[in-house]
């Protein structure tokens, strides 16, 4: 014999009925009031992000100088290293961009002949743009004329005032504030290869040195902006 | 002291391990009803859902930085990537089985032969169907799926409602089991939304949502907002339904346990809604002048509170819910090692990381936080055969508990775990293969 099982409804009952649709009145309610709310902010924010104005972002610059007197022998290779933690950056800069200058003691001289200098700043953890065109990372002279070395540190950073599209100020700012770059260890290689007066020979040795000095100026930012009316 | 980290990588884990247990178990589990091996396995792949999307989120909060509150991440910087497409799929594929899961726990509301084929497709229909609308659009619909949570939220309450009222009519205290596991999955479904109930009821948290379309750079569509709308407005309603039921009860019967989890939540919403309000200058900062940051102290009761619940409370919740209502064969001796590994583990990893919140903004010693959880882990460790035991002990399915309002021939339907998980790998996999091919083609963010 087989018995027919009476199921109780699980969703409402006559004394639920009232308290259930009360609850849903309730959400229905809630969700038309804030509607109108929500449609209102959506238009007016709209509105706002699709009207981007522009912004003149311009930089206070602050420049910090290390430098470094070595004497190298002919045909002599030396690396010097710059510790750029030495370097106080003041609150709310950052490191722009390095720059190295190569100067040999003959420079501004009457040496009749000057001596090959070649200086690299060496590829390593610090933290810049080091495939940037800006970056001029190689340079060489044998004329008596100081070698200008550049690194970018900070994306795109070349210290001239910018005007960017953007819909506030917050957005505008965000591409100069990014942390972490200028980290790390400025390597310089320096070379020198001393030439004697005229291509002669020098018989009692009295060019065989030169003394080579390194002055590498940290540049630093801090970027502020004003709406471009 | 330390930073405040985020929470994120820890929800990845617990969500995972959690998932992945779950369906492990629920694979030994033959002796179960068909509905508790269904929803074991719905369980465990919203969870194993969850978990991959806060793991993609990770990925990006370790390469791109958290922005703001609660993992908020530049939409300019990471629009487009592997991880960002994936995180959002993965999320609308939980979204899709949450809103499906009131329809089979703690009833089977469709009394069909066809129900789980019913679940199936849809799953997988709404998987594809959210996959393909916001790999189209950019993602400028994203959030539209919430508006599926309202079937869903209809049959809890009326569910909850309807058990409280005849508990109370009748006292009788078994149905009060029931009002409670439509609660808890109220809360598992709607728990952050309820932290803002009094904003919604306020109708502020408009400019909060309009803070971070300016500050992300986010594209506001009527889709995206709708949606975020409607999950605010059913989390408002839900806690203000739970409130009203669980004081009402209270006045009847007595206080409960989940009576006071209400009160708690409901308690947060309120002062989360009066922080909100003296917070309303910051908030609209970004629109009238620029984007002036939250105090710390709004940015810490974030975290304690909304942040907590949804990452970490949660598992937790779907756990309590696995286990209490008998879902898993906890009786079985090969099963219960695995759940008490579960547990310990669960409880664990949620106390070592509220401590290390607390760290974030006590000055505690490093040395006193670590004796802290020394003893957090002697108490589990002490206690862990109590604590699981009393879990599972007081455990009961819903058909022992209310055999009257369980139909047998639903329940003993036939089910093939293989062919649900062979659906949900599938969907898996799909999200992972699209997220791949689309970034790869550089389809995304363009």
């Amino acid at each position: 014999m087989s018995e027919e099982q009476t199921i109780r409804n699980v969703l409402m009952t006559k004394e639920s009925r009232i308290p259930t649709l009360g609850a849903y009145t309730l959400t229905l309610l809630l969700l038309v009031t804030t509607v109108g709310d929500f449609v209102g902010d959506l238009r007016t924010t709209a509105e706002f992000t699709s009207n981007t104005p522009e912004w003149n972002i311009t930089f206070e610059i602050q420049n910090q100088s290390l430098q470094t007197v070595e004497t190298l022998q002919d045909d002599e290779t030396r690396n010097v290293l710059f510790e750029l933690s030495e370097i106080d950056v003041p609150e709310g800069y950052t490191i722009g961009s390095i720059d190295v200058t190569i100067t040999s003691e003959e420079d501004g001289g009457v040496s009749v002949q000057c001596d090959s200098i070649a200086g690299d700043i060496i590829e390593n953890d610090l933290t810049a743009q080091w495939n940037d065109p800006a970056s001029n990372l190689s340079g060489q002279d044998s004329s008596c004329v100081p070698i200008e070395l550049h690194l970018r540190v900070y994306p795109n950073f070349d210290g001239q005032s910018t005007v960017i599209s953007a819909v506030n100020e917050f957005q505008a700012l965000e591409p100069w504030t990014e942390t972490g770059w200028g980290v790390g260890v400025l390597s310089v290689d320096l070379e020198l290869d001393v030439n004697t007066p005229l291509g002669f020979a020098d018989p009692i040795g009295l060019d065989t040195d030169e003394e080579i000095t390194v002055d590498v100026t940290v540049t630093m930012f801090k970027a502020s902006l004003s709406l471009v009316e | 002291m330390v930073e405040i980290q985020s929470m994120v990588p820890i929800a990845a884990v617990v969500d995972l391990v959690l998932g992945i247990a779950t369906l492990s178990i629920i694979g030994r589990s033959d002796s179960q009803s068909s509905t508790n091996r269904i929803t074991g396995c719905i369980l465990g792949w919203i969870l194993i859902f969850l978990g991959l999307s806060y793991l993609m989120t990770a990925v990006l909060e370790f390469r791109y930085g958290a922005q703001g509150e609660f993992s908020s991440l530049y939409l300019n910087k990471v629009s487009g990537t592997f991880a960002f497409t994936a995180t959002n799929l993965f999320l609308s594929c939980a979204v899709v089985l949450m809103a499906l899961l009131p329809f089979f726990f703690p009833f089977r509301i469709i009394q069909k032969e066809w129900d789980l084929w019913f679940l199936l497709s849809m799953s997988f229909a709404g998987a594809v169907f959210f996959t393909t609308l916001h790999l189209m659009t950019d993602f400028a619909h994203y959030n539209v799926e919430n508006f599926l949570h309202i079937p869903g939220y209809l049959v809890m309450v009326a569910i909850y409602i309807r058990f409280v009222v005849t508990e109370v009519r009748d006292e009788d205290l078994r149905l009060r089991k029931i009002s409670m596991v439509a609660g808890l999955l109220l809360i598992g479904i709607h728990g952050e939304t309820m932290t803002y109930w009094l904003s919604q009821v306020l109708s502020i948290n408009d400019y909060f949502f309009q803070r971070q379309s300016i500050e992300t750079a986010m594209y506001a569509s009527y889709s995206w907002w709708g949606g975020v709308n409607m999950r605010l407005t059913l989390g408002a309603g839900a806690i203000l339904v739970l409130c009203s039921g669980e004081i009402w009860r209270s006045y009847k019967i007595g206080i409960s346990p989940f009576g006071v989890l209400t009160f708690i939540i409901f308690i947060i919403g309120f002062i989360a809604g009066l922080a909100d309000y003296a917070v309303l200058d910051i908030v609209r900062s970004c629109y009238e002048t620029s984007c002036e940051d939250f105090p710390y102290a709004y940015s810490i009761w974030y975290d304690f509170t909304s942040e907590a619940l949804v990452y970490l409370y949660t598992p937790i919740l779907f756990m309590f819910i696995l286990l209490h209502y008998d879902i898993v064969d906890t009786k079985s001796k090969e099963n219960r090692w695995l759940i008490r590994i579960i547990v310990i583990l669960m409880l664990l990893i949620v106390s070592s990381t509220i401590l290390e919140l607390i760290q974030s903004f006590l000055p505690i010693p490093d040395m006193i936080s670590s004796a802290a959880l020394a003893i957090v882990v002697g108490i589990f460790i002490g206690w862990e055969e109590k604590i699981v035991s009393s879990l599972i002990e007081g455990s009961a399915s819903v058909k022992d508990t209310v055999r009257d309002f369980v139909a047998e021939k639903s329940e003993g339907r036939e089910f093939n775990l293989k062919v649900f998980n062979v659906v949900f790998g599938c969907i898996t996999a799909f999200v992972f293969a699209i997220s791949i091919l689309f970034t790869g083609l550089g389809v995304m963010g363009g």
